[in-house]
């Protein structure tokens, strides 16, 4: 889900949601129109929230919702279906429930509720519970982005140590100057140095699908040296821009 | 149930302890009200019948009170408390024992029960309309000060945030706690005096008030040195500090005794005839004389014995109370109430310098409090075409 209305979660480090951004939030309610439902929309319209209704469930969310609110033993009872994307949710998700049994519970287990809001409606609590739920969320989100982007950089980073490696066993030089060629290629080309580190493992054969190391092949190499002092080279991406 | 027995109500206000100087005066609105309702028939032919618990000031007792009022006097509705930790206990009761609290103090919202109604006002009535007061200066320097508990937390921050937002300044923040004693309250002004803010921000209650006023004069203080601003030292407070001491200074209220419209003083005129003594009215006398009435209207209308009947009966209605038309909105609870400046007189009532051309519109769930550009528009006005709800068919 989009960690704010406001401002993007990359940038926020560990700054809490706090209460004074709540009414920026939108809110989709997954349930029938019944006395409970009023109940649950009332409070929210009380505590200032835009609210919305849907039902029966939809096979999507919009992508503008920032929380959803579903009441999971109605779905059931009348025999709808609950789609939700548990790996990917797009807003934080708060289960309305009737039943505390062992089923129902590992049910909202693997849909991966962020909070549970039990029925019959008791306004004190909602509020805190939701907040909870809306930092807890978005902390995740957070953490999960900081993961891939690691993943990302180790990735890269053993791409150069790669490319490096095969430079100083083609050419016989010492690590630091063939880190200093790496660099240079990537300037010369206006790209970055995992960019290059890329293509001189696919023209080495170097690349992590191809069998076979040939550390004679070197014409490949001396081919890429060269094109890198010419002005183009379509093949290669400009992403220093 | 036969339909000639009387109607027994609960009323839960201390006659002694801390806040007990407002609680008397909450006490003989309510009795007078109640006067009042019987006089004219009571609930459809039945008497309505005060059960009166004095908690002497006690959280604990007013709890207790209140649950031997449910379950062994069989009251449906209790009309009482002052302060937020008296209601929070009687909420404890009513929530699990199916009963209702009238609320007649203002306080710092963030609550909502199926079992309270509340008359006073919430910070976006009046904390909002004192902010736009003071701002009226170019630049206040504020120094906010009261007991350390949450409403004067919440209610300095709210103050806080809206001084800033217009422009002006916070200089210093202080909560004592509630054990202070006048060397306390001596130290605060000397620090509140060397800080030397335009206005003082008072959010003291009760006997901590007439402390600080005592410490404020003690520190040759007056109003034209160092004004102070507050949301709850009404007439009955200034009474017990003292008119002279309290002079110049401004509290914005929902009422103030002094109003000289013709329901007020009539109120007044009739209070004084028939309880042969002087009201000593202000804010929390109105709502808690406001709320008796529309309790027993709601009674009226409907199943004076069914909790919901009755409560439905309270959300949407309207009343000429004392300090203007008042609804109670149907979604939160709240009363809809009309803000106003006083400035003390020397006679300790408030001549009134500022006041609303209609009645705004309680949210208590409010999170922020800025002034953006104009600090004189506000989205809390009801447009004033727009008719107050009167008692509407709200049934369930």
């Amino acid at each position: 889900m989009r960690p704010g209305r406001s401002e993007p979660f990359a940038s926020e480090k560990e700054q809490p949601f706090l209460i004074k951004d709540l009414r920026s939030l939108s809110f989709l309610l997954v349930q029938p129109q019944d006395s409970d439902g009023l109940a649950l929309k009332s409070h929210l319209e009380r505590i200032g929230c835009q609210v919305q209704e849907i039902w029966p469930p939809p096979q999507n969310y919009p992508t503008d919702i920032d929380i959803v609110f579903v009441m999971v033993d109605r779905v059931t009872e009348s025999g709808q279906t609950f789609h939700w994307q548990a790996d990917t949710p797009s807003a934080v998700l708060i289960a309305v429930i009737d039943y505390e049994n062992p089923l129902s519970i590992d049910r909202l287990l693997h849909m991966r509720v962020n909070a549970v809001i039990g029925l019959p409606i008791r306004p004190f609590g909602i509020l805190t519970n939701l907040l909870a739920a809306v930092n807890n969320h978005r902390r995740e989100q957070r953490i999960s982005l900081n993961l891939e982007r690691a993943q990302a950089r180790l990735e890269s980073c053993r791409m150069v140590e790669r490319a490096k490696l095969a430079v100083m066993l083609a050419e016989g030089y010492p690590e630091k100057v063939a880190y200093a060629v790496l660099r240079e290629l990537a300037m010369k080309r206006r790209t970055t140095v995992e960019a290059i580190s890329s293509e001189v493992l696919i023209r080495l054969g170097w690349s992590d699908s191809s069998a076979a190391m040939r550390l004679s092949d070197k014409p490949d190499w001396q081919a890429l040296c060269l094109a890198g002092a010419a002005a183009h080279d379509e093949s290669l991406t400009d992403k220093s821009a | 149930m036969t339909s000639d027995q009387p109607i027994h109500i609960g009323v839960l206000f201390s006659g002694t302890g801390r806040t007990a100087v407002t609680e008397r005066s909450m006490l003989a609105a309510t009795e007078f009200a109640i006067e009042e309702i019987n006089a004219s028939g009571g609930i459809n032919g039945r008497e309505l019948c005060p059960v009166i618990r004095d908690p002497m000031g006690e959280p604990s007792a007013y709890q207790q009170l209140a649950a031997g009022l449910v379950s062994e006097d069989k009251v449906r509705v209790i009309l009482g408390c002052y302060t937020s930790s008296q209601r929070k206990a009687v909420l404890n009761v009513v929530d699990r024992q199916s009963a209702l609290l009238c609320y007649a103090a203002q306080y710092e919202g963030f609550e909502y029960s199926e079992n309270i109604v509340y008359f006073g006002a919430v910070p976006n009535q009046n904390s909002v309309f004192l902010a736009r007061y003071l701002l009226k200066d170019p630049a206040p320097r504020l120094y906010i000060v009261g007991s350390d508990y949450v409403w004067p937390r919440e209610s300095g921050r709210i103050m806080g945030d809206l001084i800033r937002s217009g422009g002006g300044e916070i200089v210093g923040e202080t909560y004592l706690d509630d054990m202070a004693t006048p060397i306390h309250f001596d130290a605060l002004v000397r620090r509140i005096r060397k800080a030397s803010p335009d206005i003082i921000f008072n959010n003291f209650v009760g006997e901590a008030n007439r402390n600080f006023y005592e410490a404020y004069v003690g520190n040759g203080l007056d109003a034209r040195r160092m004004m102070v601003a507050s949301l709850t030292t009404s007439e009955a407070d200034i009474r017990e500090i003292g008119a002279s001491a309290a002079a110049g200074h401004i509290t914005a209220a929902s009422y103030f005794a002094s109003q000289s419209n013709v329901t007020n003083q009539s109120c007044l005129a009739r209070f004084r005839t028939r309880r042969q003594e002087e009201p000593y009215a202000n804010m929390c006398w109105d709502a808690a004389y406001t709320q008796a009435h529309v309790v027993a209207h709601a009674m009226r209308g409907g199943d004076p014995d069914n909790l919901g009947s009755i409560r439905s009966g309270i959300l949407g209605a309207s009343f000429d109370a004392p300090q203007g038309l008042v609804s109670i909105d149907a979604l939160n609870a709240h009363c809809y109430v009309w803000p106003k400046v006083g400035v003390a007189r020397d006679d300790g009532q408030f001549e009134i310098v500022a006041e609303t051309n209609c009645a705004i519109r309680p949210d208590p769930y409010r999170t922020t409090y800025e002034f953006v550009g104009d600090a004189g528009g506000s989205s809390d006005t009801a447009p004033p075409s727009t008719p107050l709800p009167r008692i509407s068919g709200l049934r369930q």
